[in-house]
């Protein structure tokens, strides 16, 4: 037994006997830099994003202010959003690594926000060039207050969404090959807003066995 | 179908006697030339008569002076809002547009105008409005005939239009109704783009309307005690805890006339924090620390916090539960504490490898309406009645600098991360308060 290895060389017993595993702890200054943070000052907007160590140097807290004036620019009618997300990992020679987490079927997160709600968003290696925007999404709400919050997300309410509009014809999350995870902030309310996290992780619900949420069948009429 | 109907109302004359005389009082040029066209006006809004007087005049005027400007329609809007910027008058500039020109000229460009000032006037959450403005499109008239037609984009301009009304109200939140069904069904047709997004929002509305777990009302209280106590219950996450109204807010006049206003001050504390509480080493401070932000949709509150620093590895005292001592809702069939060495199967470790981040331990939580120390040792004071232990332990208030009471988005300082990072923080420890000092052990 101890012979065979599993995937990333580990030994196929832990691979397949795994339940959980955790993505992103903040335990140091070094993995905040697997992260990126933008705001839509990329567009011309007017929001500030900070990403830093939280208190106790153990958490990542992501904070700043939201500005919601769109650009000057005569074209763009929206604005006002915060993102962090996490970059894509590189094997050498700058080849494309991907996560797999199809052994899992939920996201588990332990947030701190301050009542805001996020959106969680995950992107998967696509084939055709036309689908390179496509983006999963789920809502993330957060309580607020001095607690820290877990919170669940089963993959299959992930929604596809492409250049933020939401998809006609929707498809479940394949998890073999995931790019990056982020979080997104764009609720309209200007003002400061703060998110920590304490660790990203992936687990196994076995009580949670629905594929995907969203209807697959042909609809009449069909949007 | 619906044109027939229609051509039904037009032939029994019920609306064409109400209606005729009407216009030709508003405008002899209007109906000069042409019998009115009676699909141009939806059966539900043509009922609804309105002051033709005040109507006249206002058209009048607009007659008079033809403006130069490329946005044409903004001052019909200014010009209502200069008496009041109020449902009924924008319902009025509506109802102008439409009775100034049957032909609905420049209807596009009125509507991108409308949209765009509904926040102004307040109507940006009112469905009924919403409504009124899809109806200021001319009825029948770009509804593809044929399939070459339907085949195209019939119609751009107008149905780029009218996705933009949807794509408003989509922001907003509203949920579209079956009269915004039928109205865009007479405007643009079964399976133009509108309609196209309008089942679109009819079928992700409702998936997504009660996913929020934490749900805010979209008009907030106005009580600004009910709003602390709706604030508090969201953020504390425990039933059994109690709120405690320390102090009502009131305002009373002293002998020499000043003014004197005493803030609200609202505390939350549950059982299992008033245990901590009592555990606490009284030779370590606690802390009030604050003001930290609560967001409830677009209105930000703050709230303060009494907490401790987090206890020192060596002080640390592992408690043992003691098997014989049984509480009074305690039962003896199921004992506090089991110690049962369960085989786990293979792959059963649910658990996450992660270190756990130290924290101190939370005491109490507070709202008030003055973020000055006076108040909050108020509400430290009260907290004391039912926390005999605070009489002992010295209390240290950590404050950001800077008042910030409920505020509305519109006047927030920018002031990015101005809580819980050491650096921005400006701790003045005004003094240790000991608040007894009958209790004070130095």
């Amino acid at each position: 037994m101890e012979r065979w290895v599993g995937p990333e060389g580990r030994p196929l017993e832990v691979h397949m006997l795994e339940q959980t595993r955790v993505l992103w702890e903040f335990r140091g200054p070094e993995l905040l830099s697997e992260w990126t943070v933008t705001s839509d000052r990329e567009i011309g907007g007017r929001s500030e994003v900070y990403l830093k160590l939280g208190r106790n140097n153990s958490t990542c807290m992501m904070y700043g202010s939201l500005c919601s004036t769109p650009p000057r620019d005569g074209e763009t009618r929206y604005s006002g959003y915060c993102t962090l997300r996490s970059k894509q990992p590189l094997a050498s020679f700058d080849r494309k690594k991907h996560y797999d987490w199809s052994n899992f079927n939920t996201l588990y997160l332990r947030i701190r926000g301050d009542g805001r709600p996020w959106m969680v968003n995950i992107s998967a290696e696509t084939y055709f060039s036309h689908q390179r925007d496509d983006m999963y999404s789920y809502f993330l709400y957060t309580r607020g207050g001095p607690y820290w919050q877990d919170v669940k997300i089963p993959f299959s309410k992930f929604f596809l969404s492409s250049r933020g509009r939401i998809q006609d014809d929707q498809h479940e999350l394949w998890l073999d090959k995931v790019n990056s995870l982020g979080f997104t902030l764009g609720d309209k309310a200007d003002g400061p807003f703060q998110l920590e996290i304490d660790f990203i992780a992936v687990c196994n619900e076995h009580a949670h066995t629905e594929e995907f949420a969203y209807e697959l069948y042909k609809r009449n009429p069909e949007v | 179908m619906a044109r027939r109907f229609l051509l039904q109302i037009y032939h029994t004359g019920c609306i064409t006697s109400t209606v005729i005389p009407a216009v030709a009082r508003l405008d002899p040029r209007l109906s000069y030339g042409h019998v009115p066209r009676l699909i141009h006006c939806s059966s539900v809004f043509c009922k609804s008569k309105s002051d033709n007087t005040n109507l006249q005049e206002i058209i009048e005027l607009e007659s008079e002076k033809k403006p130069k400007s490329l946005v044409t329609h903004d001052e019909l809007f200014e010009r209502a809002a200069r008496d009041a910027k109020c449902k009924a008058s924008f319902n009025r500039v509506l109802e102008t547009f439409n009775k100034k020109d049957i032909r609905r000229r420049g209807h596009v460009e009125f509507i991108y105008a409308a949209l765009k000032k509904m926040p102004e006037f307040g109507v940006e959450r009112d469905i009924t409005v919403y409504n009124k403005l899809l109806d200021v499109f001319p009825k029948e008239v770009f509804v593809p005939r044929n399939f070459i037609q339907r085949m195209f984009n019939h119609y751009p301009r107008q149905q780029e239009c009218g996705v933009q009304v949807l794509e408003q109200m989509e922001n907003y939140g509203i949920m579209p109704n079956m009269e915004t069904k039928v109205l865009l069904v007479q405007i643009f047709g079964e399976k133009s783009h509108p309609m196209r997004k309008y089942q679109r929002i009819m079928y992700w509305f409702p998936k997504f309307k009660n996913v929020n777990p934490f749900p805010v009302p979209h008009d907030l209280l106005q009580d600004p005690v009910d709003l602390a106590r709706f604030s508090l219950t969201r953020i504390a996450n425990d039933l059994d805890a109690k709120i405690t109204v320390h102090q009502f807010p009131s305002t009373h006049i002293t002998e020499a006339g000043e003014e004197i206003s005493q803030p609200y001050v609202v505390g939350i504390q549950s059982p299992e924090q008033r245990n901590l509480l009592a555990k606490h080493n009284p030779n370590r401070p606690v802390f009030v620390e604050g003001p930290f932000p609560l967001w409830l949709r677009k209105t930000c509150v703050h709230y303060y916090l009494l907490r401790a620093d987090p206890i020192p590895p060596e002080e640390q005292v592992e408690e043992e539960l003691d098997p014989e001592l049984t509480g009074p809702e305690q039962s003896f069939f199921f004992p506090q504490y089991i110690n049962l060495d369960l085989k786990k199967d293979l792959g059963d470790d649910d658990s996450f490898d992660v270190d756990e981040v130290v924290e101190g331990a939370v005491y109490a939580m507070c709202m008030t309406g003055q973020s000055d120390q006076a108040t909050l040792a108020q509400w430290i004071s009260g907290l004391q009645e039912n926390n005999p232990v605070l009489g002992k332990v010295p209390t240290v208030f950590r404050l950001d600098s800077g008042f910030r009471e409920l505020q509305k988005v519109e006047d927030i300082r920018h002031d990015p991360g101005h809580d819980q990072h050491p650096g921005a923080k400006q701790e003045h420890i005004i003094e240790e308060k000991v608040l007894h000092s009958q209790g004070m052990k130095r």
